[in-house]
């Protein structure tokens, strides 16, 4: 293993300057793309091939919600439409679900679906389908035999536990789901909850029912249809379908008009490769996994846009809660002012990246402005002072003594093997540290499956004992991924929660949480605003050191046309773009 | 002949027994499993659904019991169920073996045309200017690792020359998945293979041909008047090929390994791609199906060696 990665990086390290070869030979050569420029005031036109790579390999599992891979969902996006869209802000909007109200109490939404939503073989897509959809997440067979993972994405609905149970067939016998027309239908939740709707119901992807009806659902997962699903809603139909490509073909019947590029063909590449084909136009679009080192080389391209935008989500910096030392606020800030983020942003990850003081990346429409949270800006004097307030003074040799031990204190740092930028980033903060008097350790990169096992909370007892017994501070590196809707459950800011891996127990911000989903929260300006105030008590509480969000780098031939309002404030799992079907590509 | 084929195959049977426990102790040793690894926000209870997955798929059970089930299972062709790639493990092992078969067989087709032939050329005419030239080219390509020969190769023939595709099994279009489509797809990554390969047999070729050369019996054959041609064809050839029937086994035993690296490279949906991918997610299920299909690959290729070593070797007789 150790020596693949060796060989791997050599072999990554190559490529980097293969790339810069074939960005000489692209300007050089001029190539097949003058009509490079993405000036959308020009007319579109209907036609062509969209060739996007992606890094890791998809899974034949078409039917949404059979398997959890983001490089399968990138796919099916394209072929089954949800009920509700993102805007640019990711605000959730309408989309299958043309309209939507919720009841007095808050507990029942009401959605009609739009009236010229078909299925690409021209029946109507109708409530019935919505319902088969969820009864089919919620049955014990989509759970068990078919080993899902999303059941969650209708367990807030009443009549969930009954469903998976084996006690009830259908939300229609639990009083979950009540079909009001052909098109028309309301979802009774188990409480009222404001952030359910959107953490739930508005990413369903509805199934046809009148085509898998006739198969048994334990079939489903070696079905035809799961291979390449014949009856779509959305704006692309499957047209083949082989081990390491997909190709698909503009649906002409799309309720939202036919799409202009004709056919898109998805491929599996290797972020080491994927520069050189883009660059010789064999490619025209790679979603996440380029290095940032090779940005400015395809910056430098003259028929590629790339784009170096910060990740949906963040690195962090993790400590127990239970242990003594980090129980006081004042060390937890003198860490994160001891830190250098905008080092480690410039050296790893050559100044592109975001630091961020919250939770919440800056992109989504609940961040909290800067204005409103401490930012703490590198200050090592800041930090002196605050871990000599907390009592942490310095020994002979300059390092601080742990309060609760009397000992020379001693931080041990766990980070993972997978990336070599994870090693650099555990030296950097171990350096910060110690020239504030921490004394840190480093331990060796561990596996990130042994790391994870080793700091779920599940496991804490184990990690109490160890730290106890050898006098020392436990710190991590790791990264959360987010999902579009900000709800801080989501991420384990609660507690007791399973991905809560720093056992943050806090009744205010259990309080401040609650405010983020109540009734008063269907307000969506007022969601907003709790989502604010719990940010604040976050970055003054500091139960984790954010440190930033790295970038991602996504890039596209110039050919491409993608229209403003399809290009989001911060990226996604699908870069920084959406609604594929009103894109275009210049004729070659 | 017979007899010793069947016993050498019972043999087996112990053998790959052992390999299997190991295996299974090995992995289990290492912490985490793919059901432990999940993260996903947009999973509200994930410990409870993580403790659900564990369940139903036998994973609480003690390590012995587990081991039993697996056995029972595997047995009778009911591989089990992969978690990353979300599949029954044996509807991922057909193709990507038949891949990784593909990619072997070609390269090693590749490595045998022209690999032996520069070898019975350089040793017919030893210390000669291509003999030079040959050896020198032979060990500058073995010495270069075949992964940066493959990005050399992907560079030049795939992006600039755009004559073979840089990435995957298949392509597009009409003849996608097709077995010319396939064909097509593996070649660059068989050639990146026999380069290196090729420096290694000429080499074989080369020493085992100018060793037999000195021989005794080579001597008498020219003295009997037979024609050069057909002292180096029936008496030097021949033995010379023992220590290449050797290499040929090895390698044999290495065709449904894959290669882990270069598949990476590719993208090429075989069995190294397939393995790594898997003992990266810790998916245990692919794991064990892949080791056993190589340990069954290496001691089949052992025994293939065996038996060639009595086809060309008259004096080695098993019973």
């Amino acid at each position: 293993m150790t020596k693949f990665r060796k060989r791997n990086l050599a072999a990554m390290a190559l490529a980097a300057s293969l790339t810069a070869l074939a960005a000489g030979c692209g300007a050089a050569g001029g190539a097949n793309n003058t009509a490079a420029g993405t000036a959308d005031n020009t007319k579109p036109v209907d036609g062509g091939t969209l060739t996007i790579g992606q890094w890791q390999k998809f899974n034949q599992q078409f039917i949404p919600f059979m398997d959890s891979s983001l490089y399968t969902a990138n796919i099916t996006m394209e072929a089954f439409d949800s009920l509700f869209n993102i805007d640019k802000n990711l605000n959730f909007v309408p989309w299958l679900a043309q309209s939507y109200q919720w009841s007095p109490d808050k507990k029942t939404v009401t959605i009609t679906l739009r009236s010229d939503a078909n299925w690409s073989d021209g029946q109507p897509i109708t409530s019935d389908d919505v319902l088969f959809t969820m009864d089919y997440l919620a049955s014990p067979t989509y759970t068990n035999d078919l080993q899902g993972q999303y059941e969650s994405l209708v367990d807030p609905v009443k009549g969930s536990d009954e469903i998976l149970a084996g006690k009830a067939k259908s939300f229609a016998d639990t009083g979950g789901f009540h079909k009001i027309s052909d098109k028309k239908f309301s979802i009774t939740f188990k409480t009222a909850d404001a952030a359910a709707l959107w953490y739930s119901i508005a990413t369903l992807q509805p199934i046809p029912k009148h085509v898998l009806q006739n198969i048994p659902m334990k079939d489903w997962l070696t079905s035809d249809y799961d291979k390449m699903p014949t009856v779509v809603s959305g704006p692309y139909k499957f047209t083949k379908v082989t081990t390491d490509s997909v190709e698909m073909q503009a649906n002409p019947n799309y309720w939202a008009g036919k799409p202009h590029i004709q056919t898109v063909i998805w491929k599996t590449v290797t972020p080491d490769v994927a520069p050189g084909l883009l660059s010789s136009g064999q490619l025209d679009m790679y979603l996440n996994g380029l290095k940032a080192r090779d940005f400015q080389n395809l910056k430098a391209l003259n028929n590629v846009n790339a784009v170096a935008e910060p990740e949906f989500g963040y690195e962090y910096l993790g400590w127990k809660l239970w242990q003594k030392e980090l129980q006081d606020v004042r060390v937890r800030q003198a860490i994160a002012y001891a830190i250098n983020r905008q080092q480690m942003l410039q050296g790893i990850y050559k100044g592109l990246g975001q630091i961020l003081n919250s939770p919440i990346p800056k992109g989504s429409w609940a961040a909290a402005p800067d204005s409103e949270l401490i930012n703490y800006n590198y200050d090592p004097n800041k930090a002196n002072q605050l871990l000599d307030e907390a009592g942490w003074k310095k020994d002979a040799n300059g390092w601080r003594i742990d309060p609760v031990t009397h000992q020379e204190a001693q931080f041990v740092l766990d980070y993972p093997s997978n990336n070599p930028d994870r090693a650099s980033e555990a030296e950097a903060i171990a350096q910060d540290l110690q020239a504030v008097g921490l004394k840190v350790k480093l331990d060796p990169p561990m596996d990130f499956n042994a790391l994870l096992k080793k700091v779920l909370t599940t496991n804490d007892q184990q990690l109490q004992q160890q730290m106890n017994q050898s006098h020392q501070i436990y710190l991590w590196i790791m990264a959360w991924g987010l999902s579009t809707d900000p709800d801080p459950r989501g991420n384990g800011w609660t507690y007791p929660n399973a991905n809560n891996l720093q056992d943050w127990n806090d009744p205010t911000n259990e309080q401040l949480i609650k405010k983020t989903y109540d009734v008063a929260a269907f307000d969506q300006n007022v969601r907003k605003q709790a989502l604010i105030e719990w940010q604040k008590y976050f970055n003054q509480q500091w139960p984790a050191m954010i440190l930033y969000s790295r970038p991602d780098i996504v890039a596209v031939n110039k050919r491409v046309h993608i229209p403003q309002d399809d290009v989001l404030t911060s990226m996604q799992q699908f870069g920084p773009y959406i609604n594929m079907f009103q894109w275009w590509v210049s004729p070659q | 002949m017979g007899t010793y084929i069947v016993r050498r195959l019972l043999g087996m049977i112990p053998m790959l027994f052992a390999i299997t426990v190991f295996t299974f102790l090995m992995m289990h040793a290492a912490p985490g499993n793919a059901i432990d690894a999940m993260i996903n926000p947009s999973i509200r209870d994930i410990e409870q659904l993580k403790e659900h997955l564990r369940e139903i798929n036998g994973l609480n059970d003690p390590l012995w019991l587990q081991y039993v089930h697996w056995l029972e299972h595997f047995v009778v062709g009911n591989w089990g169920f992969s978690f990353n790639f979300h599949e029954p493990v044996i509807d991922l092992i057909g193709p990507a073996l038949a891949n990784t078969l593909l990619l072997a067989v070609v390269a090693e087709v590749l490595t045998l045309l022209f690999g032996i032939p520069i070898g019975l050329y350089q040793a017919r005419h030893p210390y000669s200017k291509f003999d030079y030239t040959a050896s020198t080219i032979s060990f500058v390509l073995y010495s270069v690792p075949y992964y940066i020969l493959a990005l050399l190769l992907i560079y030049v023939f795939a992006i600039n020359l755009q004559i073979f595709p840089a990435q995957g099994a298949t392509g597009t279009g009409p003849l996608a998945g097709t077995f010319i489509d396939h064909l097509y797809h593996a070649l660059l990554p068989a050639l990146s293979i026999a380069i290196a390969n090729m420096a290694v047999y000429t080499r074989y070729t080369r020493g085992a041909m100018l060793e037999v050369i000195r021989k005794d019996f080579t001597r008498t054959a020219y003295a009997k008047g037979l024609s050069e041609g057909r002292v180096f064809t029936k008496h030097v050839f021949r033995n010379a090929m023992i220590p290449l029937v050797t290499q040929f086994g090895f390698d044999i035993g290495s065709f449904a390994g894959g290669a882990i690296i270069l598949e990476g490279l590719f993208q090429y949906q075989g069995m190294g791609y397939l393995t790594i991918t898997s003992v990266n997610n810790r998916d245990y299920t692919v794991i064990m199906a892949t080791t056993v299909l190589f340990a069954v690959c290496v001691l089949l290729g052992n025994l293939i060696a065996d038996i060639l070593y009595a086809v060309v070797d008259p004096r080695i007789r098993y019973n």
